[in-house]
């Protein structure tokens, strides 16, 4: 018997981030975007959730998603999503022990005293990331179609179509709330297809700078 | 921030009883501060502050609104700070909000004076449109991304930092209008103003352990603390505006003791966050 423990994840917008955010009343996009997030990030599979358990039916990692929206300038799922897909990839896992108790105990790399307690992961560890997610938002107007809109053309237009595939190239969710232009077949090709170009841009970004921060 | 085994409190605690703290610093010393401005581009202004490990952002936003009744001839200017989670688990949900109210409340006593506007930071007659009719609003916010220790003094030079960087634009009304009117006014996008920031006081607290107190405490000092005194003073010398906090009461020598050394620390405080604040400017601008 394996128990996992589901994260916890929140988007959080500051009244630094907006004019339009005041204190005391949260802002409406915020929760909007943190269920985007907890969908796609469970659809996604990305993570084995087993990697985050410790001792079968006893202990395990919980894992807290925070993500604070600095300035919000469009298109704030995207950016959410890459920063939380950036954060789980630089995630460490630390090394803990079991004691005699029955606690969980964190371990030092260099504590050689402590070699009684037998180790439940013997080393720092990432997490193994499989497929990826990333996603692209576009506005719908007219024939047109804008790709990664800023605040400003989002406050005008209506029509928003967020598609998000993972770098194997499957569909994990697409999302659009209403709006008077109708989502036509050749509209969601043409945004699949502009997807999953960045999808190669953003993947190829995201290894460059995990490659910068490990040397 | 796990708790501290007795051996590391007697150790802090012998530190500073030593005046040789945990990471080497005399009990009047400073961790290294640097200061990052324009670091939010939709804002009106903006600055990131680190103390050690301490990151703070503070942004200033501006609005034309209308003058209070009380005061028709000054602007008007609010703060309100954030506590993210990212920066302690603790502040996860509404964990963060009595801290994050309680500094918002210290920062607005230091830096905007009384109820009249006198003593503020900020020329608050320099906001005004028209009188009676159109003023600046400013809302400075603050966010602490990671905290430890000393996030008065951070968010204080943060925000000293954000009205540096602060730009105004240049507003023109237009002639003729009736007295009884709402006047028109056309707002500049090129043109800016900056403010005088010379006035704005500097935050220094000041943490007692044992019989001893110092600037700058990290949060494992904090956490050692009897009761802490946090001072503002402006470049003239003056006070600005004195908190305190933490339980245990203090001997009043103490706590002229306390100020005078404020006064001191403060003027090697400012001169360095202007000269940090300046290169900051000059980093931006190139």
């Amino acid at each position: 018997m394996l128990i996992f423990v589901i994260s916890a994840i929140d988007f959080h917008m500051p009244p630094i981030c907006s004019p339009i955010v005041r204190p005391g009343r949260p802002a409406e996009a915020s929760p909007m975007v943190s269920k985007q997030l907890s969908n796609t990030i469970s659809s996604s599979r990305m993570t084995d959730l087993k990697e985050l358990s410790l001792v079968s039916g006893k202990a395990a990692w919980m894992a807290y998603l925070d993500i604070y929206c600095l300035d919000a300038d469009g298109a704030l799922f995207d950016a959410a999503l890459l920063s939380a897909i950036a954060a789980l990839s630089h995630l460490q896992i630390p090394s803990i022990a079991m004691n005699d108790d029955g606690k969980i105990v964190l371990v030092s790399d260099e504590d050689g005293q402590k070699r009684a307690q037998e180790p439940v992961n013997k080393e720092k560890r990432k997490l193994t990331l499989r497929s990826i997610p990333f996603s692209l938002t576009c506005i719908l107007h007219k024939n047109y179609i804008l790709a990664d809109p800023t605040a400003e053309e989002e406050s005008i237009m209506e029509t928003h179509v967020t598609v998000v595939l993972d770098t194997s190239g499957q569909l994990i969710s697409l999302y659009k709330p209403g709006g008077p232009v109708l989502a036509y077949t050749s509209a969601i090709q043409d945004c699949a297809a502009l997807t999953r170009q960045r999808v190669k841009e953003l993947n190829n970004f995201l290894d460059k700078a995990n490659s910068a921060m490990e040397v | 921030m796990v708790g501290l085994s007795l051996g590391e409190t007697h150790f802090i605690q012998g530190g500073i009883a030593q005046d040789l703290r945990c990471d080497g610093r005399k009990r009047l010393t400073y961790r290294p501060i640097s200061v990052e401005t324009g670091v939010i581009p939709q804002t009106n202004g903006s600055a990131r502050v680190r103390m050690g490990a301490t990151d703070v952002i503070a942004s200033v936003k501006a609005e034309l609104g209308k003058p209070s009744l009380l005061q028709p001839d000054k602007g008007k200017v609010s703060i309100y700070i954030d506590c993210s989670s990212t920066a302690e688990p603790a502040f996860e949900g509404r964990g963060g909000d009595e801290l994050a109210a309680e500094l918002s409340n210290a920062l607005q006593h230091c830096l905007l004076g009384g109820k009249s506007g006198e003593g503020a930071g900020i020329d608050l007659s320099s906001l005004i449109v028209v009188e009676g009719k159109i003023c600046w609003d400013l809302y400075i916010d603050g966010l602490v991304v990671s905290s430890d220790g000393n996030l008065l003094d951070a968010l204080g030079a943060a925000i000293k930092a954000a009205l540096s960087n602060t730009g105004i634009p240049r507003v023109e009304v237009a002639a003729g209008t009736s007295n009884d009117e709402h006047p028109e006014v056309d707002v500049s996008d090129e043109e800016f103003l900056q403010f005088d920031t010379s006035r704005v006081p500097v935050i220094v607290t000041l943490t007692k352990v044992g019989r001893h107190y110092i600037v700058d405490a990290t949060s494992e000092e904090e956490s050692q603390m009897s009761s802490g005194v946090s001072i503002s003073v402006n470049r003239q010398g003056h006070i600005c505006g004195i908190t305190k906090r933490g339980g245990v009461g203090l001997d009043p020598s103490i706590i002229l003791d306390m100020i005078s050394v404020a006064k001191h620390v403060s003027e090697q405080l400012i001169n360095k966050l202007d000269s940090e604040i300046a290169s900051a400017e000059a980093d931006e601008e190139s």
